[in-house]
């Protein structure tokens, strides 16, 4: 019973941040599931893909009309990520991790700094808002790449990818921090789909540890879409920022270590 | 408002609420398998059994139904991105927007593969 207590705080936990900041909850995920419940690291995997899914229906089922994702673009950014995700597998044998988790956590520091730049330089007479329709997207070419680039380190690290597509698409590409939280939430669920199959038909999902974490995360998820509408930009920027820096050196340790 | 954005509304209306039901109901299935499961044997094995493969989840046949609506229900939420992109994809077709259109149809055909590898 305390295992089930814990599973489902762990996901409520997941899924109220996975909703604030577009990320399917998996970077916090499989690291609980491995460390603080010694579960095998592919039943991590596995209940952390359906996670990833009950935070995209939670938040989808939830978000108040008008702060919905912007479907066109994460269609076509998806295209993106799902060829960089078959170049990562074509690319496994011939590049090593470390020199890709070195590679992958210069550019997550770089998407920090970049944020925190735009942030900075933003015209004070411009109020900035979560969410609005008038929009126009910029550097289309840049936020495919580096969209190809987070496939390829999905493929080859295990990561998500939301961590890095949010701020893609609000410091580079101009669309609005809340649109691109809800976009995000929406491809991850995409990502996770494709793989979740994989790992269901393999026999690493387990219902008795992906109910407590999913009905977790699903309230959470829920809870964080009703949070969102009380949250300033800024903070949620700063918390992305917080979070990228917090990756970046993981990764870099991880792969220095390694 | 423009005919294109009153559209993008109605499609967002409509996932939601599609998003909503879908999810609602893997939900509901989940926590009324575990519980059944729960009742009747009482758990401390963690991580228990696998769900159920897809074709014997559609058999039904010699399986408990606690085990049988949790994969259900697990089954459920993960087509639910599926349902959306196809929804998403008859908007774009609808409305023209080729490269949308192309787009999605990239991304539905590869989750189609992915259940076709599962299965």
């Amino acid at each position: 019973m305390v295992i089930v207590l814990g599973l489902f705080v762990t996901g409520l936990l997941a899924g109220i941040l996975g909703a604030l900041l577009g990320l399917g909850g998996g970077v916090f995920l499989v690291p609980a599931l491995t460390l603080l419940f010694h579960m095998s690291i592919r039943t991590a995997v596995g209940t952390s893909l359906v996670g990833v899914i009950a935070t995209s229906a939670g938040v989808a089922a939830m978000m108040p009309p008008g702060r919905g994702a912007d479907v066109g673009l994460a269609l076509r950014l998806e295209v993106a990520t799902t060829a960089g995700a078959i170049g990562g597998g074509l690319l496994a044998g011939h590049v090593s991790p470390r020199t890709l988790g070195i590679l992958f956590a210069l550019s997550v520091f770089f998407t920090a700094g970049y944020t925190l730049y735009k942030a900075r330089t933003r015209p004070s007479t411009t109020p900035e808002t979560l969410f609005t329709r008038e929009y126009t997207i910029r550097h289309w070419p840049f936020g495919l790449g580096m969209s190809f680039l987070a496939g390829m380190a999905s493929g080859l690290l295990g990561v998500g990818g939301g961590f890095i597509k949010v701020p893609i698409m609000y410091a580079i590409m101009g669309v609005p921090l809340g649109v691109a939280t809800a976009t995000s939430n929406f491809m991850v669920g995409i990502t996770a789909a494709a793989s979740v199959f994989v790992y269901y038909g393999r026999g690493d999902v387990h219902p008795l540890v992906v109910i407590p974490t999913a009905l977790g995360i699903f309230s959470g998820a829920m809870l964080g879409v009703r949070l969102m509408s009380r949250l300033r930009v800024a903070w949620v920027r700063s918390a992305l920022v917080v979070l990228m820096i917090f990756i970046g050196i993981q990764m870099l340790l991880h792969s220095l270590g390694g | 408002m423009s005919r294109q954005t009153e559209e993008s509304l109605q499609l967002e209306t409509l996932m939601r609420r599609i998003a909503a039901v879908v999810s609602f109901v893997a939900v509901g299935l989940m926590a009324v398998g575990f519980v059944d499961v729960a009742l009747s044997t009482p758990i401390h094995q963690f991580p228990g059994p696998a769900a159920i493969p897809i074709g014997r989840l559609i058999h039904g046949t010699g399986v408990a139904w606690g085990l049988w609506a949790m994969s259900a229900g697990i089954v459920l939420l993960a087509l639910l991105p599926l349902l959306r992109v196809l929804l998403a994809l008859i908007l774009f077709v609808k409305q023209r927007a080729w490269v949308n259109t192309m787009a999605g149809l990239v991304v539905f055909v590869e989750l189609l593969m992915s259940i076709h590898v599962e299965g």
